[in-house]
């Protein structure tokens, strides 16, 4: 009796541990075999694309090339700022250093990919190994295994990115590599990495007025975010007949946004929405300068550069900002840009910056700076 | 025996491991071997419509939870054998004796399951098996030979206990007792370097090809660590299968001195269980340090990446381990007649248990649709989001271990009355490692908060030094301050029926945890045999889903405790004699 009991006992306990393993999420295998894309005649905007894809997909770059500290966050920096100032970099002794030009960049990605140890960031050297080795895996050899085309494809798409024009080579014919279509974790198409390309994706400016489109089919979302919470707009998107604004009719707007779209691109639609300016009315918009909706739009509108060395500024004025985010916290951020008198940096002088940012710095355009300092790496 | 002469076969036997550090023949061999197979799907035989990952995996598993209790038991048995020796008391070596007695049933199984997992390796994975044969040569034939030493020292253990139990013979069994264990352990490197070394190659070129020594490919980066995980795991989970034991036998008994004598072992069992599971989080650390120092990627995959749900179960089920286990300490409370001054602090304790458990089952980073994001208002809860990040789980974890040392520590001293005349003082000491400790606790997890992650990271030293030095200072306190002390009977026995089911869950909790974390653990391969080195291309190279997952640990964590139980019967059918029958044994 004591033998059934006990067995009981452990088959409604495992009954229970079973069931909880059921409720989780569930993250299904991708099943179908690897699909080959021929890269014969392929071209430069075709490379840019297949670069992209890699990078997010096959590539894995983003695993740790994102906002969480693991490793600088590519797509997000100023590249075009960046990859000179790697050059430059006195500590960088590999086969671009002390060169300029888009071939040294390019060099330059490609050691990175190859010898990711050839130059560490700042802080993001292996643990003990005082920034000199890299935890990056190198891309060529397993587990990643991106072939030389692949490779240029990256290259290409981060020469694109830097507003360079992509110096690597096309495929040849006779070469005509393939190219395994990068595994995206069961979704079927790649994200995009940036607003503008997922707004063309899901085609939004059809009937909104983005992009100086003009169209007038939805609501005006110049402004939004003096109208909507951050939760509303995410809604608005995902279940679009929950409200309807006052003038326009239901049913208009897809409703498989939820089943298409990657959460990184709604993420990236919905803050290029609610850094949107207001619509200003014709006659002002000559006199006041447009809200900025990039943290580098705002670095240039108020003249942060002319006194910080923001990537490569050289400028000394003010106290350098490279890896600020590890110093203060954003809070402290804000205030020092705010109210720039209350605590002066040991070596400057007071009075040297601006005190009006609280009120001259937009509401939607304080988040874009603080969010771009705050990830600055050292 | 001599000390000099056990030193002598120990370094005997870590020889045998690497056999090439006495005889250098791998230049040759390096010569012969070009790579590592590169299998085409057409090279994996399909046999009946098995799966053959599912028949490894099931195989696999069942070897492993009954060779982690064969290889446990003797090691906590030589050291309740050696506290009789120290306490002049046979209830221990009684009590070491029933553990081995139970080990001797569980040996021919592991032996069995062993058999049957090489032979469906063998079958199904012919490739990878000739691969690390050719990498790890003799190094197989010798674990054979071990296997056969140890079979052999495990019986001579048992079978002379009565023949070698008194004067100087006694020592003579605890130093067969010895041997035994440094050749199971030995066993357990050895198999240890095969399943590290396809995480963490060592000792080849990127190919495949043997350009080092046996050693090092031993001696790979994740070898050490898992070494010392699963060293701490096994004394762990063999504490929590004998109290199974011991709560079986005193449900069945009616006898109330037997029922004494299983309710003691229960409770010497459970105190084993929590001794090896104390350290086990920060063996974990070190091991999951290592795996992130190895591959950054291997690391993320485990840890933010798609098996990052499964932190979440191991929370439960570790959640549910130290409920049950306190559960089952407070029920000792009643064992003794001062018992119920200490019950008015249980449901404190109970709070802060259930408080943790909860914090350390808050998800952090996940996987979440865009429907669930929109839910969130974000991809963090806004209130709970902060819960799920390490300061907080880090606090949760220590306080859970420290309340449970308190709840030992109250049971310890319900039977003992001080007679020192510094007793006073001592308890405010004590009280004064708590508060101290506890407030240390906390501020460093509130000070993780504030700080770059670098130092997020160091602020979980304080935390466990705060802990270990609660649990040590209290230890030795009490020893002192209760040397000579006015010992209160101890009703062993009185204990509700259902503190023995709190017991039983121990042993179920831990084997599904060790079933998970053996998936966790090889899913970080992800589609390799051998991680970057050879492809594993078969049907089944992908990560099943976490129920998929569930529903074969559940199947084999069953199959395994009702072959326990059937084993726990047979024991005690070996003790029952037929009526009239008492006389001719």
């Amino acid at each position: 009796m004591t033998f059934l009991r006990v067995i009981g006992f452990s088959v409604v306990l495992l009954g229970f541990y079973a069931l909880f393993a059921q409720t989780l999420p569930q993250v299904e295998p991708d099943l179908s075999d690897p699909v080959e894309v021929s890269t014969d005649g392929l071209d430069m905007e075709g490379m840019i694309a297949l670069g992209e894809s890699l990078f997010t997909g096959k590539g894995t770059c983003t695993l740790c090339h994102n906002g969480m500290g693991r490793a600088p966050d590519t797509l997000e920096m100023d590249l075009a700022a960046t990859f000179p100032s790697r050059l430059a970099d006195p500590k960088y002794t590999g086969v671009s250093a002390g060169k300029t030009g888009p071939e040294a960049i390019e060099d330059y990605i490609r050691e990175s990919m190859q010898h990711p140890s050839a130059y560490v960031v700042a802080g993001f050297g292996k643990k003990g190994s005082n920034d000199t080795e890299s935890p990056m895996p190198t891309v060529d050899k397993a587990p990643i295994e991106l072939s030389p085309v692949e490779m240029n494809a990256v290259i290409a798409f981060l020469q694109d990115r830097a507003g360079l024009d992509p110096t690597v080579p096309l495929p040849s014919a006779d070469e005509a590599p393939v190219a395994e279509e990068p595994a995206t974790e069961g979704m079927v198409e790649a994200p995009v990495t940036d607003a503008l390309a997922a707004i063309d994706k899901y085609n939004c400016a059809a009937c909104h007025n983005l992009k100086d489109s003009g169209a007038d089919l939805g609501p005006e979302l110049g402004g939004i975010a003096n109208r909507m919470t951050r939760a509303q707009v995410m809604e608005a998107i995902l279940d679009p007949n929950a409200t309807i604004a006052k003038g326009f009719s239901a049913g208009l707007m897809p409703e498989d946004f939820s089943d298409e779209m990657h959460t990184s691109e709604l993420l990236l639609i919905v803050d290029y929405l609610l850094a949107l300016p207001e619509p200003a009315p014709q006659e002002e918009t000559d006199e006041e300068e447009p809200l900025a909706t990039t943290a580098l739009e705002v670095i240039d509108k108020f003249g942060c550069a002319g006194c910080h060395d923001l990537d490569g500024s050289e400028a000394d004025v003010g106290p350098r900002l490279q890896g600020v985010g590890q110093r203060m916290t954003r809070e402290e951020l804000k205030s020092a840009i705010t109210n720039p008198n209350a605590t002066i940096a040991k070596g400057f002088e007071p009075d040297m910056m601006p005190d009006d940012f609280g009120e001259t710095i937009a509401d939607s355009e304080m988040p874009l700076l603080l969010d771009y300092l705050m990830n600055l790496p050292e | 025996m001599r000390f000099s002469t056990l030193f002598a076969i120990m370094a005997a036997l870590t020889a045998l491991i690497a056999p090439d550090l006495l005889l250098a023949a791998t230049e040759e061999v390096a010569q012969v071997l070009e790579g590592a197979p590169k299998p085409s799907r057409m090279d994996y035989p399909v046999i009946a419509g098995i799966s053959a990952r599912t028949l490894a995996w099931i195989m696999a598993q069942m070897h492993l939870f009954l060779a982690a209790f064969v290889l446990a038991v003797p090691l906590f048995a030589i050291a309740t054998e050696f506290m009789s020796v120290v306490t002049g008391d046979d209830r221990f070596d009684n009590m070491a004796r029933e553990f081995m007695k139970i080990t001797m049933a569980a040996y021919s199984l592991t032996a069995l399951v062993g058999g049957g997992l090489l032979l469906v390796l063998l079958v199904f994975y012919p490739q990878l098996m000739g691969y690390l044969i050719k990498v790890f040569r003799g190094q197989m034939l010798i674990y054979a030979a071990l296997f056969g030493m140890e079979s052999v020292t495990l019986y001579i253990y048992f079978y002379s206990w009565d023949a070698l139990r008194r004067g100087n013979r006694k020592y003579y069994h605890m130093s067969i007792g010895l041997l035994l264990n440094t050749i199971g352990l030995t066993l357990m490197f050895v198999a240890n370097a095969w399943t590290s070394f396809m995480m963490s190659p060592a000792g080849i070129d990127p190919s495949g090809a043997i350009t080092g020594t046996v050693w090092e490919a031993t001696r790979n980066p994740l070898w050490n660590p898992l070494n010392l995980h699963r060293f701490l795991a096994n004394i762990a989970y063999g504490g929590a299968i004998v109290g199974g034991y011991s709560a079986y036998m005193f449900l069945a008994e009616k006898d109330p001195v037997k029922k004494a004598h299983y309710d003691w072992m229960g409770y010497t069992s459970n105190f084993i269980a929590i001794v090896g599971f104390i350290p086990l989080p920060f063996a974990g650390y070190w091991l999951m340090a290592e795996i992130y120092a190895y591959s950054q990627q291997m690391g993320i995959t485990a840890m933010g990446g798609i098996l990052a749900w499964l932190f979440i179960i191991q929370a439960v089920l570790i959640g549910t381990i130290m409920l049950a286990a306190n559960y089952y300490l407070w029920s000792g409370l009643m064992r003794t007649d001062r018992g119920a001054q200490y019950a008015k602090y249980v449901k404190y304790i109970a709070v802060v248990i259930v408080g943790g458990f909860l914090v350390w089952v808050t998800p952090h980073t996940l996987i979440l649709s865009t429907a669930e994001i929109q839910n969130l208002g974000g991809t963090h809860h806004k209130i709970l989001g902060p819960l799920g990040i390490m300061p907080a789980k880090n606090t949760a974890v220590n306080l859970m271990l420290v309340f449970t040392f308190m709840s030992f520590q109250m049971f310890y001293r319900s039977s003992r009355v001080p007679v020192v005349a510094w007793a006073g003082a001592a308890n405010m000491v004590v009280i004064a490692l708590y508060v101290v400790g506890i407030t240390n606790i906390a501020g460093a997890g509130i000070y993780g908060y504030i700080t770059p992650t670098v130092y997020k990271v160091g602020a979980s030293v304080p935390q466990v030094v705060s802990t270990l030095t609660i649990i040590i200072g209290s230890v030795i306190i009490d020893v002192f301050m209760l040397r000579g002390a006015i010992s209160e009977k101890v009703h062993w026995g009185r204990m509700t029926e259902r503190s023995q089911y709190a017991l039983f869950v121990l042993p179920v909790a831990f084997t599904w945890l060790m079933g998970l974390m053996g998936y966790i653990r090889s899913s970080l391969r992800t589609n390799w045999h051998i991680y970057t080195i050879m492809k594993d291309n078969s049907v089944d190279a992908y990560i099943p889903t976490v129920g998929d997952a569930g529903n074969v640990i559940t199947a084999v964590t069953l199959l395994f405790m009702a072959v326990m139980v059937f084993v726990f019967w047979l024991s005690r059918l070996g003790q029952t004699k037929q009526k009239g029958t008492e006389a001719a044994s």
